[in-house]
């Protein structure tokens, strides 16, 4: 019952470049949302937000460890291939500058 | 009528009673968030319950008389089987270390992080398994069927245990070290299942008798039953090398010289075919193996 619900609110979290950066992100290990925030240039709030709607629809769970909360992928077969799928998709001119913009801080990082 | 009743209902009856009696034993502390571990093995126990009932009904029909599903009966097992496999594989990924299942190890319980990397991977082995074996039982032959399967049950099982001994990778390890890993997780999938292949191979020539296909086809190579033996322990010995650190070159060397053998064997005197191809990848993925395994010790 409560199933379509769930999968009605991946298909929508998944239809934001930001929210797919995260979750690319998080491929690589869990992170805390300080972690997440300076790995991209939109405001904390903004990422705050997004990382509510990945947690609600179930793609990301947040798991404490000692003072810190690590947010972890979660998504399951499906869903990384509905991901990829739209980034496949996606309009090539809008996704320059996005990508540009989240490259450099990673490289920084490692 | 009774007998058949019997057999009818014993398996939901059984998967009944192994249901209720582990479902107290699920206990999970903070799994309760939406896609938490609680929803994702309510979800896995459905997907099997489901499997269980598509099974029942199979045999239901096929003891209360349907005709036309008896001769599609053992590819729809196979199918649904497959189904499963994709089913439960596209939620492993969402699986957190727990008491009840998944690939529960001393060290996946304690590492939370290989538990998911391993699940993971595990979920999209499974995944692909799972298809080609539904797409195999739809439309492949019997033994098209049952090697395909093989190979997908030999293939994944090499890749997760490549994945599982590959071990402990720092997730903050360095993008050289990650490929390194990498490349050392594809080579010990490519030698797992080249042995478990080259064994197999070695041991269905060791049975005797004048009507099996190994003996006839060592007949018409013409140098007696010793040379279908010899073939067999060489197989079967350096498949067994291949999983040894210090084995691989021998290894690839004893079974490169079988399949230069095999290659002969094709073109003089069988003639070549289908199978040529086969010999002619197996070749290829020796060579690959040998080079691999050269860069990476020097």
């Amino acid at each position: 019952m409560k199933m379509p619900a769930a999968r009605h609110l991946a298909f929508a979290a998944l239809a934001d470049q930001t929210r797919r950066d995260i979750l690319n992100l998080l491929r690589r290990g869990p992170r805390t949302s300080g972690q997440i925030a300076d790995a991209f240039h939109s405001s904390w709030p903004t990422i705050s937000r997004h990382l509510g709607v990945l947690r609600h629809a179930g793609l990301v769970v947040a798991e404490r460890q000692g003072q810190e909360i690590y947010y972890e992928l979660n998504t399951s077969v499906f869903q990384d291939v509905v991901r990829h799928l739209m980034e496949l998709m996606k309009p090539v001119a809008r996704s320059r500058p996005g990508r540009a913009r989240r490259r450099r801080p990673r490289q920084q990082e490692a | 009528m009774l007998v058949a009743a019997l057999v009818a209902f014993t398996l939901p009856a059984a998967a009944a009673v192994i249901y209720a009696s582990l479902r107290p034993l699920w206990t999970a502390p903070g799994g309760a968030e939406p896609g938490g571990l609680r929803q994702t093995y309510r979800a896995i126990a459905r997907r099997v319950v489901i499997f269980v009932l598509a099974l029942q009904m199979l045999i239901v029909l096929n003891l209360f008389g349907a005709g036309w599903l008896r001769p599609i009966a053992p590819r729809a097992v196979v199918m649904i089987f497959g189904l499963l496999l994709a089913a439960i594989g596209n939620a492993l990924p969402r699986t957190r270390p727990n008491h009840l299942f998944g690939i529960r190890t001393a060290r996946t319980l304690d590492d939370r992080q290989l538990w998911i990397r391993l699940h993971r991977t595990a979920g999209y082995v499974a995944v692909i398994a799972g298809a080609v074996i539904a797409l195999a039982a739809a439309f492949l032959s019997k033994d098209g069927i049952a090697w395909v399967v093989a190979v997908s049950a030999l293939g994944g099982g090499a890749i997760l245990a490549a994945v599982y001994v590959a071990g402990l990778p720092a997730l903050e390890a360095t993008p050289d070290a990650r490929a390194r890993r990498r490349r050392a997780i594809a080579l010990w999938s490519l030698r797992v299942l080249l042995a478990a292949m080259f064994f197999y191979f070695g041991l269905t020539k060791f049975p005797g008798g004048p009507r099996r296909m190994w003996v006839r086809l060592f007949d018409a190579i013409g140098f007696g039953q010793w040379f279908r033996i010899f073939t067999g322990l060489v197989e079967a010995g350096g498949g067994l090398l291949l999983l040894v650190p210090r084995g691989v070159m021998p290894g690839v060397a004893l079974l490169c010289a079988a399949m230069i053998g095999a290659l002969l064997v094709h073109v003089f005197v069988v003639g070549v075919g289908p199978a040529t191809v086969a010999v002619v990848i197996l070749l290829a993925l020796l060579i690959g193996v040998a080079l691999a395994s050269r860069s990476r010790t020097s």
